[in-house]
């Protein structure tokens, strides 16, 4: 462990303090109290969102009647479940993961902007409530009340206006508030992802708000040309559709640089490579283009060109995926000798895993993507369903979310609680965690995906989503059934990882069983490590002026420079 | 509580506001294109010469002089508002002012002018695919509108509190820059729903 | 020297009017000029964004920050107004949707939270002496916010008790009122009774009324007034449910009269 310790570098500014009761979270300007509200908020819906999930599962566990939703429940929940997981679980829990350590990581006092990012997590809230709420009342795509199909809209484009201010506070305070002498190409990979991530969804996600604008005018006024209530998803399921999930992802693969880096103490053999990898994944994931079920366009040769594109990203995403994990793996090999077997702790192993489940998630699509347009290309539409519309694309959403998402959170957390909360997990139950998460994520992926590969299963019957559950004149097999169970079984393995996985947050830190960490239990490399752990609220972080996202990995090579010099002397 | 030691004057934030309104207008770029692109997709399906559809609905007379006037104002304005900027480098308290005013009242009067003519067409809304898809699409565009006049107006009261000069009036400018962007959104809007119709 | 983020972001302004390109002319080919402008024309302004956001990395100089200057440290007060703004899109949300006052009160919300909000944010800009800072802030907004507030704490608590009274039903709201009346009499009573009180809990307790308050009268608002029948049909199914009942005797003025009248 690192014994390093700063010098306070002279604030010549005085200092508000934060208010240290309870009320103080209501009005705190601190990036470190936001960052934490928006952890353990969407920590809390994920809960949600893996049981509805799990509902929906259930009921296509029967290819003939509904097992645990009726014909009237089970559009809405299917759809609640999907936008649950990405918006109220996986695109916050990373920007809050961004807004705590971004500020640290780039030598910076507090967010460009701390009120805007506090505005950010109370916004989403309320809007995340609304959003619940119409669902609750029979709103939201197929829901029975007119009312809450337009608050659904309200609130998820409040959501997403929420999610986007806070990014975009993120993205500059990369850009305008770096230390002096912190070239961005230097800076810490995770601040790197962040400002990938912030810039594709500021190009993606305002697309859904144009086309909410649309769909609200619409269903307001006469339902006229977009199939009211059961019109709706279908122009907006993109959202939560690959490619444009692989967006929400890349700050997983900021995280495993990180880590990766830390743990193998030294760089990856060419480090401009990791950071254009990290921006290949993001770039790929610019899918706000393709929605041509908003207009039906396309003829075959559309059809034609949209098959080698959508290969053509794949395949982008799957080149830069690959090529990350192999240069961690390789910096990793290459401190094979120093690493102890100790040294894999859950983070490390977290993080690989979930390298490694974006690359499977992005030859998922591939593969996808290849099938289809070889039906075009090469034999003609033979009136086979495309392989994106079955199971096949549940299963690859599957293991992004939880292969990718929750894997690669566990490991985050694992990694940044003793800076966070001042607290290490217990890493035995971590490992435990990710076994769990990985072997569920795998089965709750494989059930779906085999299902639509060989049966031909549909996803989503838009217009009549009941029919979705009520599958059996619509596949070609007899195996889908048991396809499903496989899948449920899987879900039920990645909740148990979850439940294990909170209940080792609770036990560690609210209940204060974690071991307490000193400010540098990992021999990081980044910037925060520098500083207590926690950094105390409300007070200017002490960092002196920084021209590296690995300050500490640079000083320790400079210590062994020096050493090397002073045996050659010797010598 | 504070802790206090010597007082200084802050030094401003290297455009870090500036930043900000770029990434807002980053997104409100890709939020019309969603919009104007849906509306110019379907119009392009419906009234293509192979389906021989009625895009815009019979009997709809399109005002074109007073949303082109309408437009010809929020050009002016974009004028008036790096007249507003320009002065207030210059630290020039009295031009600045009444730019800033000037580029306010300009911009009310867009909106009242383009709100009249949606009165004057006699249109209502939810009687047509073309009409949701217009009005919805116009309505977008004058919500950007009247966010950034808020935010023009916001700016002046920083101005008021003393922020001018070359590097204080990055808050104005930032102001500024969003101006512009309503302009060119507007711009493609009418250009989009009441010129191509 | 054009540094990593600018360069990433032209090569994504490349990639995408390529993609573009592409795409039109491709999806034009068929003869029909059934061109897929959806996506042509996102790309097309995907690319332009993507180009905005190269300049700006490239305007703030993303490859070399040597010459920037870090005593631009900001203290930020900490406040109330983003959640005043969150309240605020809240409420416009449901006004939108289901009661128009709702509306109002949220662009209200909004626009008093941005005001204050801009006022912070310039005076923590002004100098290092916080409270200095807060002088000069108070100064520009106080003769706002006295009298605005001053009026919206008496006006918002009347729109939002009067939703609950008008949705309960007529006995209901009788007996809401006296529980309110009585609630206010024990709390003020506990409050002056116990002066040395912690803050904490003096404001726990606010927020809470506050926030039954607010959820009520929102919630009320939504379920919608109570049906009200004219005075005199009221009057007739009360007489029709009274059986065996004495009817009361009719000391009106007018009845008073009618009836010496008759004696006469």
């Amino acid at each position: 462990m690192s014994d390093i310790t700063t010098e306070a570098t002279d604030l010549s500014t005085t200092v508000p303090r934060e208010d240290p009761t309870p009320f103080g979270w209501l009005n705190t300007a601190d990036h470190k109290r936001i960052g934490r509200l928006f952890i353990g908020t969407s920590l809390m819906f994920l809960g949600l969102g893996l049981i509805l999930d799990l509902l929906v599962r259930l009921d296509l566990t029967d290819d003939s009647d509904f097992v645990a939703l009726d014909a009237d429940t089970f559009g809405q929940l299917f759809v609640f479940g999907r936008e649950s997981l990405v918006f109220l679980f996986l695109i916050p829990v990373f920007l809050g993961l961004a807004i705590y350590l971004v500020p640290l990581q780039v030598g910076a006092s507090n967010l460009a902007f701390p009120r805007a990012g506090a505005a950010a997590f109370w916004g989403w809230l309320v809007s995340a409530g609304v959003f619940v709420g119409a669902y609750a009342g029979n709103g939201g795509p197929y829901g029975g009340w007119d009312d809450g199909v337009d608050l659904y809209m309200l609130a998820l484009g409040g959501m997403v206006v929420s999610l986007l201010i806070g990014y975009i506070a993120v993205a500059t305070t990369v850009l305008t508030e770096r230390s002096p002498g912190m070239f961005l190409d230097r800076a810490a990979p995770f601040a790197w992802s962040t400002l990938v991530t912030a810039s594709m969804l500021v190009v993606s996600l305002p697309v859904l708000l144009g086309q909410l604008v649309i769909l609200y005018v619409d269903h307001r006024y006469g339902h006229v040309f977009l199939g009211g209530n059961f019109g709706i998803w279908g122009r907006i399921d993109w959202v939560v559709k690959t490619p444009t999930m692989f967006i929400y992802l890349v700050p997983v693969l900021g995280v495993a640089a990180e880590v990766v880096i830390a743990t193998a103490r030294r760089r990856v053999l060419e480090p401009l490579a990791m950071y254009f990898t990290i921006g290949l994944v993001g770039l790929f994931g610019f899918g706000a283009w393709m929605n041509f079920s908003i207009t039906n366009e396309g003829s075959d040769l559309g059809d034609g060109f949209e098959g080698v594109v959508l290969v053509a990203l794949y395949g982008g995403a799957a080149l830069g995926a690959t090529a990350l994990v192999a240069l961690l793996g390789f910096a990793l090999f290459q401190s094979r000798k120093s690493l102890k077997l100790g040294g894999l702790n859950t983070s490390v192993l977290g993080v690989l895993g979930a390298g490694k489940f974006v690359v499977a998630a992005a030859l998922y699509g591939l593969l996808g993507a290849g099938v289809d347009w070889l039906e075009i290309a090469g034999r003609g539409n033979d009136g086979n369903p495309y392989l994106r519309d079955t199971t096949w694309a549940t299963g690859q959403q599957s293991i992004l979310i939880y292969g990718a998402g929750l894997l690669g959170l566990v490991a985050a957390l694992h990694w940044w609680a003793p800076k966070i909360w001042g607290r290490t997990l217990n890493d035995l139950l971590g490992k435990l965690t990710l076994l769990l998460i990985a072997v569920g994520a795998t089965l709750a992926s494989l059930g779906p995906a085999l299902s639509g590969l060989l049966y031909d299963q549909p996803d989503l019957a838009y217009l009549d989503p009941a029919q979705t559950s009520l599958y059996a004149e619509a596949v070609d097999g007899g195996g889908a059934e048991a396809m499903a169970w496989l899948g449920t079984a899987g879900l039920l393995v990645v909740i148990a990882g979850a439940l294990l996985f909170m209940l080792n947050l609770v036990v560690s830190l609210v209940l204060r069983n974690g071991t307490k960490a000193d400010s540098d239990p990992w021999d990081g490399a980044a910037p925060e490590w520098m500083l207590d752990s926690p950094p105390r609220p409300g007070i200017l972080d002490a960092l002196p002026d920084l021209d590296s996202g690995t300050p500490l990995l640079d000083m320790a090579e400079a210590g062994g420079d020096e050493q090397d010099a002073a045996e050659e002397v010797k010598v | 509580m504070t802790e206090t030691t010597d007082v200084v004057a802050l030094a401003p934030r290297p455009r870090s506001q500036f930043v900000a309104t770029g990434f807002a207008v980053a997104a409100g770029s890709m939020m019309m294109a969603g919009a104007i692109g849906w509306y110019m997709a379907r119009r392009h399906q419906v009234s293509s010469p192979g389906l021989h559809g009625n895009w815009v609905p019979e009997g709809v007379a399109i005002p074109t002089p007073q949303l082109d006037y309408a437009l010809l104002t929020l050009l002016l304005s974009v004028v008036t508002a790096h007249w507003a900027l320009y002065a207030s480098r210059r630290s020039d308290r009295g031009n600045t002012w009444l730019a800033i005013a000037t580029t306010i009242f300009l911009g009310l009067a867009f909106i009242n002018m383009v709100m009249y003519s949606l009165n004057r067409m006699d249109l209502e809304i939810g009687s047509g695919e073309w009409a949701n898809l217009a009005f919805a699409v116009t309505g977008l565009s004058l919500a950007l509108a009247v966010v950034g006049l808020f935010y023009m107006g916001l700016m002046a009261l920083r101005s008021l509190g003393g922020n001018m000069g070359r590097v204080g009036s990055a808050p104005l400018g930032a102001a500024v820059f969003f101006w512009d962007f309503v302009a060119l959104a507007w711009a493609a809007t009418w250009y989009a729903v009441y010129v191509v119709k | 020297m054009i540094g990593i983020a600018s360069r990433y972001f032209a090569g994504r302004v490349a990639l995408v009017t390529a993609a573009a390109v592409v795409l039109g002319i491709a999806t034009g080919m068929d003869g029909d000029g059934n061109v897929a402008l959806y996506g042509v024309i996102v790309l097309g302004v995907a690319a332009c964004a993507f180009a905005l956001l190269a300049g700006l990395a490239l305007s703030v100089g993303d490859d070399d920050s040597a010459d920037r200057e870090r005593h631009h440290r900001h203290p930020t007060t900490p406040a109330y107004w983003p959640l005043m703004s969150a309240l605020g899109l809240g409420l416009l949300m449901v006004g939108l949707v289901l009661d128009g006052i709702f509306t109002i009160f949220g662009m209200a919300l909004l626009i008093v939270a941005a005001v204050e909000w801009t006022g912070s944010a310039w005076a923590d800009g002004l100098s290092s002496d916080l409270e200095a800072n807060a002088v000069a802030r108070d100064r520009l907004l106080a003769p706002f916010e006295v009298p605005l507030y001053g009026v919206l704490c008496i006006a918002v608590p009347v729109v939002l008790v009067s939703r609950v009274l008008l949705a309960s039903s007529r006995n209901g709201a009788s007996y809401i009122a006296l529980a309110a009346g009585a609630m206010v009499i024990v709390i003020a009573f506990t409050f002056s009774a116990k002066p040395n009180l912690r803050r904490s809990i003096v404001a726990t307790v606010l927020a809470a009324v506050a926030a039954v308050v607010i959820v009520g009268g929102i919630v009320s608002a939504a379920v919608g007034e109570r049906d009200f029948h004219p005075l005199e049909e009221e009057n007739e199914s009360d007489e029709g449910h009274e059986e065996g009942a004495a009817a009361l005797p009719d000391l009106s003025p007018s009845s008073e009269k009618a009836q010496l009248e008759s004696l006469s």
